[in-house]
C-alpha cells in the first residue's frame, strides 16, 4: 500500500520537467509538495496519479507499475484532484459528486443505496449538504472546490492526490478543508499527497515536506527538520524568519518573510561636485525682478 | 455492502417531467400513426384500421395499408428515432450544441454512396441500401481514424468530421455535375423523403436502429460523465478515448442505414434533443442522458412522422418539412428562455 517511484523522469515532449532518482511515499501520512511556480510539483503529482506516463523510470503501487493496473481498480485505490477542473453548467452538485462513484459501479447498474450513502457522507464531510440540488454554475469558487473534493472523497480511495485543493478559498474555508483532510488522515488512515502554495499551511498539516525546485527535490523531511530561512531563500529567493509554534504537541515552524536586504544607494563619487540645487528663493526673486530698463 | 435503504431515505420524486414529455410524444405518434394509415387518396375509416391491421385480407384497403402506408410509416418511425438519439449522442461527444450525426461525416458519406449508385449503377434496392450504409460507415470510420491521433478530443473530432463531411458533399456535387443521368430524382432523394418506401427499407433498417438504440441506452450514463475534463475522467478510471469511440460508433450505426433509407433528414438529429432539453429545463428537471436519449428518440420519431403527414399531403420531401416545422421551434424556445 505505498507509492514508489524509481529513476523517474517526467517530460512534456523533449522538455524534462521532473527528474527524481527515488521517491517513496509511505502509507497513512500527509505529504506536502512545496516549491516555486513551475518547479514541477503538479507534474509529479499527475504522474503519481497515473495521469502522466513517465518518460523514463516507473511508479509502482503495491509493487505493481501504475500502467499495469486496470483503470477502475486503480481509481478505487488512488484518487486525483487536478487543478481547477471544469464541469458542464447545468449539472447538479449531487450528480457531480455521484460521478465519483464511477469506479465502484458496473456498466449497467445505476446508483445503489450504498452509492447514495457515500455521496451523502462526502457532501456532509465537505459541509456542502445544503448545496446538493444547486446547479454547479451558480456556485462560488470556494464552493466549487469543495464539490470537487467531495467527488474525490466519494471515490473512497485510500490515497488522495490533491493539486492545490485550497485554491479560490478564503482563509476560513482553507483551514476548514485542511482540517477535514487531517481528520480523514487521522480517522480513516488516508494517505494524502498534496501541492500547497502556502508554506506555513504545509508546515502545519504535513508529516513530511518535499521541497522542489527545477524538477528536483531539494529537501525532504518533517517541516521541523527542513524549514528555515536558507530553504525559503533557495526555493523562493526570499529570506524569512522562522518562528516555532506548538500545535497539538508538535513543533511547527512558521516562516515570516523578511524585507529583502536592500543595498544602500551608492554615495556619489568624491571628485564630482555636489549637485547644487537652485534655491526656490533665489529662483523666485530672479523671476520677480522687475525688468528695469535704463532710460537712455 | 448493504442493499438495505437507510432509514429516512425516500425514493426520488416521480420523474414527472420526463414522463409527461414521453407521453406527449407517444400521443403525437399515435395520432400521426392513425392519420398516416387512414388519410390519403384512398380514405380508410379509422374504425376499420384495427381489423385491417390484425387480419389483413385481400381488399384494396388491406393492400394500401400493408404494402404502401405501413412501410412508409415504419421507415419514418425508425429513421426519426435513430436520428433523434444519434443527434443527442453526437452533441454530447463533440460537446457541440449544434452537433448532429452529419458532424461525424456519416450523412454525407452515406449520401455520396447512394448518389454514386443512382448515377452509375443499376442495383436492386437492398444492394443500394447496403452500399449507402457502407458508405456512411466508411466516412465515419475515416473521421474516427484521423481523430484518434488526438484521442477523439471533442474540438478536433468536430473539425475532422466537418472536413470529411464537406469532402463527401463536394464529391456528391461532382457526381451530379459530371453524370449523364437525370439529376432531378437524385436531388429529390437528397432532400430526404419517405415516399415509396417498402418493406425492403424497413427490413434493412430495423436491425441497425434497434441495435443502435439499445447500445445507446446501455451507455447513456457514460455520456453524462464525458462532459467532465479528460484528466478528471482518467483519474476516475474511465477510458475516455475508448468510450468516445464506442459512443461515436453507436451514433454512426444509428444514422448510416437511416440516411441510406430515407436520404439526409439530418435536421431531426439537431432539433429533437434540443426540444427535449428545453422541455426538461423548463420543467426544472435535471437533464441526464438516461432520460435525454430515449426522449430524443421519441421526439425524433414524432417529428418525422408528423412532418411526413404534411409531406404526403403536399408531396414535398419530408426532409425539407422537418426543417420548416422543426426550425422555428428552437427559436421559439430560446426566446422564451431568454425572457
Amino acid at each position: 500500500m505505498s507509492l514508489h517511484a524509481t529513476g523517474l523522469r517526467l517530460a512534456y515532449g523533449q522538455r524534462t520537467i521532473v527528474d527524481i532518482p527515488e521517491l517513496h511515499l509511505e502509507p497513512g501520512r500527509i505529504t506536502c509538495l512545496v516549491g516555486p511556480n513551475g518547479c514541477g510539483k503538479s507534474t509529479l503529482l499527475k504522474a503519481l496519479g497515473g495521469l502522466l506516463r513517465p518518460a523514463r523510470g516507473e511508479i509502482r503501487l503495491d509493487a505493481r507499475p501504475l500502467a499495469d493496473w486496470a483503470p477502475k481498480a486503480l481509481a478505487r485505490r488512488l484518487a486525483s484532484l487536478p487543478q481547477s477542473p471544469s464541469a458542464p453548467d447545468d449539472i447538479r452538485v449531487s450528480q457531480l459528486v455521484g460521478h465519483g462513484r464511477y469506479p465502484h459501479q458496473g456498466l449497467l447498474g445505476g446508483a445503489t443505496a450504498r452509492d447514495l450513502e457515500v455521496v451523502d457522507w462526502a457532501l456532509g464531510a465537505t459541509s456542502i449538504g445544503h448545496l446538493r440540488e444547486r446547479r454547479f454554475a451558480t456556485l462560488s469558487g470556494g464552493e466549487r472546490q469543495r464539490v470537487w473534493l467531495a467527488m474525490t472523497l466519494a471515490q473512497q480511495a485510500e490515497i488522495l492526490l490533491l493539486d492545490e485543493p485550497t485554491t479560490y478559498m478564503d482563509m476560513g474555508h482553507q483551514v476548514e478543508l485542511l482540517e477535514l483532510l487531517a481528520e480523514l488522515h487521522r480517522r480513516h488512515g488516508r494517505t494524502i499527497v498534496m501541492v500547497l502554495h502556502d508554506l506555513n499551511q504545509a508546515c502545519q498539516y504535513a508529516d513530511r515536506l518535499l521541497a522542489m525546485r527545477d524538477g528536483r527535490i531539494l529537501a525532504d523531511g518533517t517541516p521541523d527538520e527542513v524549514v528555515d530561512s536558507a530553504l525559503t531563500e533557495r526555493l523562493f529567493g526570499l529570506p524569512t524568519e522562522r518562528i516555532d509554534r506548538e500545535i497539538g504537541g508538535r513543533r511547527v515552524p512558521c516562516c515570516l518573510p523578511l524585507p529583502p536586504a536592500r543595498p544602500e544607494p551608492p554615495n556619489p563619487p568624491a571628485h564630482l561636485p555636489a549637485i547644487q540645487r537652485p534655491s526656490a528663493n533665489r529662483n523666485a526673486t530672479r523671476h520677480r525682478q522687475p525688468q528695469i530698463r535704463n532710460p537712455a | 455492502m448493504s442493499w438495505r435503504l437507510p432509514l429516512g431515505w425516500a425514493p426520488p420524486a416521480a420523474p414527472s417531467a420526463p414522463l409527461l414529455l414521453g407521453l406527449l410524444c407517444l400521443g403525437v405518434l399515435t395520432l400521426a400513426t392513425a392519420a398516416a394509415l387512414s388519410l390519403g387518396d384512398y380514405r380508410i375509416p379509422l374504425e376499420a384500421l384495427p381489423g385491417i391491421l390484425w387480419h389483413g385480407g385481400d381488399s384494396n384497403a388491406a393492400f394500401v395499408v400493408h404494402e404502401l402506408r405501413l412501410p412508409r410509416l415504419l421507415t419514418g418511425l425508425l429513421a426519426g428515432a435513430a436520428l433523434g438519439m444519434a443527434g443527442a449522442i453526437a452533441q454530447s461527444i463533440t460537446r457541440n450544441p449544434l452537433g448532429e450525426p452529419g458532424l461525424l461525416g456519416v450523412t454525407a458519406g452515406a449520401a455520396f454512396a447512394m448518389v454514386l449508385c443512382m448515377a452509375f449503377a443499376r442495383l436492386s434496392t437492398p444492394a443500394m441500401l447496403a452500399c449507402g450504409t457502407l458508405g456512411g460507415l466508411f466516412a465515419a470510420l475515416l473521421t474516427f481514424a484521423i481523430g484518434l491521433r488526438t484521442r477523439l478530443e471533442p474540438l478536433q473530432l468536430t473539425l475532422v468530421g466537418m472536413s470529411v463531411n464537406l469532402f463527401f458533399l463536394s464529391a456528391i456535387t461532382l457526381v451530379l455535375v459530371s453524370s449523364q443521368t437525370e439529376a432531378n430524382g437524385i436531388y429529390y432523394w437528397l432532400s430526404g423523403s419517405l415516399a415509396n418506401r417498402t418493406w425492403e427499407h424497413v427490413g434493412m433498417l430495423w436491425a441497425w436502429v434497434l441495435g443502435g438504440l439499445a447500445l445507446g441506452l446501455a451507455c447513456a450514463r457514460i455520456l453524462d460523465l464525458l462532459a467532465l475534463d479528460e484528466t478528471m475522467l482518467t483519474s476516475l478510471g474511465l477510458q475516455v478515448t475508448r468510450w468516445r469511440l464506442l459512443l461515436g460508433l453507436t451514433a454512426v450505426v444509428l444514422s448510416a442505414a437511416t440516411v441510406a433509407a430515407t436520404g439526409p433528414i439530418a435536421f431531426v438529429g439537431l432539433v429533437a434533443p434540443h426540444l427535449v432539453r428545453s422541455g426538461l429545463t423548463l420543467a426544472g428537471e435535471r437533464t441526464t442522458h438516461r432520460t435525454l436519449l430515449p426522449l430524443s428518440a421519441l421526439a425524433g420519431a414524432s417529428l418525422v412522422c408528423g412532418a411526413d403527414l404534411i409531406a404526403k399531403w403536399q408531396e414535398i420531401p419530408v426532409g425539407i418539412l422537418c426543417v420548416l416545422v422543426g426550425g422555428p421551434l428552437p427559436v421559439h424556445l430560446i426566446r422564451r428562455q431568454g425572457t
